[in-house]
């Protein structure tokens, strides 16, 4: 039960101005600009992006630096400002086998039409802490160009290379294309939850909590052993079809992330062995969260596999219910607002609760002259 | 060009989008809220054919993309098909079952009102709106209104309202929470029927 | 091993192909593509150097909303909604009656006005063509520039043999 309570204005306005004053920091250091975030944290803005589930780079930035770097702050930020705008189209399905790659690696086949792209990139690096950056270190040399610039239209791993085979399942379409599709934005989520609505899900989810049910995928908590089949980050454009100009229009670009991971099925009775396949797609570079999400996507699939449920991760309820951390914080965090109604009620209650045991004792030790104190309950 | 006619003989929409549509959402609110209280448009707009002036505030302040409009036949005009699509990015529909918003003169035969959406027990917002385009809208007693909204009784007469309305009406007030809401837009009024309303004619 | 792209590759994300193939409509398709990738500043530039004699009005004032971005499951399977873009999109009337509309990424209104002015003119008369060409001609540079530094990071693995022989 929630009760209202009332003053402390004063307290909570000083507060906010405290907040204010530690946001900015020593003021003999230099304000950051909300232009220098997008550009050199803009992994950060990424992040916000995909979670806060609103692609605009200016906004994620702002939101960042208003929420003091607290990226699940400024993600909040981002949800509650989207409520505000009105939605004016979907957009034309993205197509990534056009992307514009930065970056594009396979983990299952060495040689691929295209090649192996690794693009900005930290594997390989060292991990070592650079202090030159610290030291207000140069600015980096230019990147090297190659002679000519890599190719236009990287065929896709999983359906132009391995389904060649029918190695790999399809990807099933629905008969009817211009079936409906689910929006968690705009409709209670039901369940069972079909993939159209767990994908939008898990892109929106947190990262670390899909980080880490991947990560119990590969530990044995699903029947699920993965490969990346093929990851992508690059611009994409988007399309969308006004009502007033019945034609689609291009409206630019986003970045994103792909990842595809090949798992192998076993087959049953009826179906050859084959490889299936679990999909991860995210705003921004973001291949940890793409990589995971893929394993995800995959374990939740296990009912249409037919597969033993024997993780959380292949729990659509359980995944769906806890990946949003807007909802997460908004609920573990309303615990340390005032309950002082709530908790005198349980105080009476163990008051009472231990008077009536108090007594029963008592009253046991007067008939019987000894204490025996009954078990809890 | 073909390109160019497309929109070229577009009306505009509001005046001020913000304002005006949060006037004539304030507006309707008000009317849904005291049900049979008649209101003053409090913009004005330019209509298209098809359409009166009150009708087209509502839907530009109410449709968007995400709700699905119905024109009855006589309302379905090109000219308020583009104006609907451009000012509101609405879908149209043609299965009056899909609506969310349905529009209809009082002229026009209304057996499509039956069809009309009504929510179900667990989601009954999911119900369908009634913008019925009237001549005139006054207080004289034709109809006792009482319900929800209302102090005691409230007068509300509708110039050359069928029977068929009234019974439709009586069926669709059984269905609470359930039921299709009602708004009666003359070319300068509105006033609202919540399907909670009772309705006594007189 | 060796993948080679099966010779029936379907690319199959081309699946909603694109219908139009009115060259009128192809080609007002490619200068709003131009328009929505160029900075308001340009956009503002080049029309107060040479269109700043044009009477116009506003059919739709610049408005900021969204639009729901949609991906296909596996790439090419059931559509999904990934998340939302913001965009801006705007409407002006020349005094002849044309219309110019603009969608464009982002929350720049001003961006999103000189857009739909340039889409006016252009469907006009044309008389935007040589800056619609420049610009179009500056954004490939610069995507082949981006996509020759992205060719240098192309590398070839090699397996190592492993065990003893």
């Amino acid at each position: 039960m929630y009760v209202a309570v009332k003053g402390g204005e004063r307290a909570i306005n000083n507060a906010h101005k405290l907040l204010a004053e530690q946001r900015r920091g020593d003021k003999d250091i230099a304000e950051i600009e909300t232009d220098q975030i997008e550009q050199q944290l803009s992994l950060s803005v990424t992040r916000v992006m995909a979670e806060g589930s609103l692609y605009d780079r200016d906004l994620a930035a702002l939101a960042i630096k208003q929420g003091r770097g607290d990226l699940i702050e400024a993600i909040f930020l981002m949800r509650a400002y989207r409520t505000t705008l009105p939605r004016f189209a979907f957009s034309k399905p993205i197509k990534t086998a056009e992307m514009d790659v930065s970056r594009r690696i396979s983990a299952t086949f060495k040689d691929l039409p295209g090649g192996q792209i690794l693009g900005p990139t930290f594997d390989y690096t060292h991990r070592l802490l650079d202090f030159t950056l610290m030291a207000n270190g140069e600015a980096p040399s230019e990147a090297p160009s190659g002679e000519q610039p890599v190719d236009e239209n990287m065929p896709r791993v999983l359906d132009d290379i391995l389904n060649y085979e029918g190695l790999i399942q399809d990807e099933p379409v629905p008969v009817e294309e211009n079936a409906p599709v689910a929006d968690l934005t705009r409709e209670p989520v039901k369940f069972p939850a079909g993939r159209d609505l767990r994908l939008q899900n898990l892109s929106r989810g947190d990262e670390g909590f899909v980080l880490a049910l991947g990560y119990s995928t590969q530990r044995g908590y699903a029947n699920s052993h993965a490969f990346v089949g093929e990851i992508r980050y690059g611009t994409v454009s988007v399309e969308i079809e006004p009502e007033e100009l019945g034609f689609a229009i291009d409206i630019g670009d986003i970045e994103l992330t792909e990842c595809e991971t090949v798992n192998k099925f076993k087959g049953s009775k009826t179906k050859l062995p084959q490889f299936t396949r679990g999909y991860g797609l995210v705003f921004g570079q973001n291949e940890r969260k793409a990589i995971s999400m893929a394993l995800v996507d995959r374990a939740m699939r296990a009912n249409e596999m037919g597969e033993q449920i024997m993780g959380p991760a292949q729990d659509s309820e359980f995944v769906m219910e806890h990946s949003d951390n807007v909802q997460s914080t908004g609920f573990v965090e309303h615990i340390k607002l005032p309950h002082y109604v709530d908790f005198q009620g349980e105080l009476e209650l163990v008051r009472r609760m231990r008077a009536e045991v108090e007594e029963r004792l008592a009253k046991s030790e007067a008939e019987n002259g000894t204490s025996q104190p009954e078990a809890a309950e | 060009m073909t390109l160019q006619s497309q929109t070229s003989d577009l009306l505009p929409g509001f005046d001020h989008a913000a304002f005006d549509s949060n006037a004539v959402f304030r507006a309707l609110l008000d009317a849904m809220s005291r049900p049979g209280r008649i209101y003053d448009l409090p913009v004005n707009v330019a209509a298209p054919d098809g359409l009166n002036e009150a009708a087209t505030a509502a839907l530009l302040a109410m449709a968007d993309m995400d709700t699905t409009v119905w024109l009855s036949p006589s309302c379905a005009t090109k000219s308020a098909g583009d104006h609907l699509k451009f000012h509101c990015g609405c879908p149209i529909s043609t299965d009056v079952k899909q609506a969310d918003f349905a529009v209809a003169r009082i002229y026009d035969d209304l057996s499509f009102i039956t069809d009309l959406a009504v929510g179900n027990a667990e989601y009954p917002d999911q119900s369908a709106t009634l913008i019925l385009m009237v001549d005139e809208i006054s207080d004289h007693p034709a109809m006792t209104l009482s319900g929800p909204g209302i102090k005691d009784t409230h007068s509300l007469a509708i110039k050359n309202l069928p029977e068929s309305f009234h019974a439709w009406r009586a069926e669709n007030h059984h269905l609470f929470p359930c039921g299709v809401d009602v708004i009666f837009a003359s070319p300068t009024q509105i006033a609202a029927l919540s399907r909670t309303t009772r309705i006594e004619v007189n | 091993m060796t993948a080679h792209p099966a010779p029936n590759a379907r690319t199959n994300q081309n699946r909603n192909a694109d219908t139009p193939t009115d060259p009128q409509i192809a080609a007002r398709q490619k200068w709003m593509s131009v328009l929505a990738r160029t900075s308001r500043a340009r956009l503002e530039a080049q029309w107060s150097e040479n269109h700043s004699s044009e009477n116009w009005t506003h059919l739709r004032e610049p408005q900021i909303g969204m639009v729901m971005v949609r991906g296909r499951a596996g790439g090419a399977g059931q559509r999904f909604n990934l998340g939302e873009m913001t965009v801006t999109r705007c409407a002006v009337t020349l005094s002849d009656g044309t219309v110019g509309h603009s969608y464009v990424k982002g929350r720049d209104r001003i961006q999103a006005q000189y857009a739909a002015l340039f889409d006016a003119v252009m469907l006009r008369d044309g008389s935007a063509s040589n800056f619609i060409e420049t610009l179009a001609t500056e954004q490939a540079t610069a995507k082949r520039d981006h996509a020759r530094k992205v060719a240098a990071t192309k590398v070839d693995f090699f397996t190592l043999v492993r065990g003893d022989d």
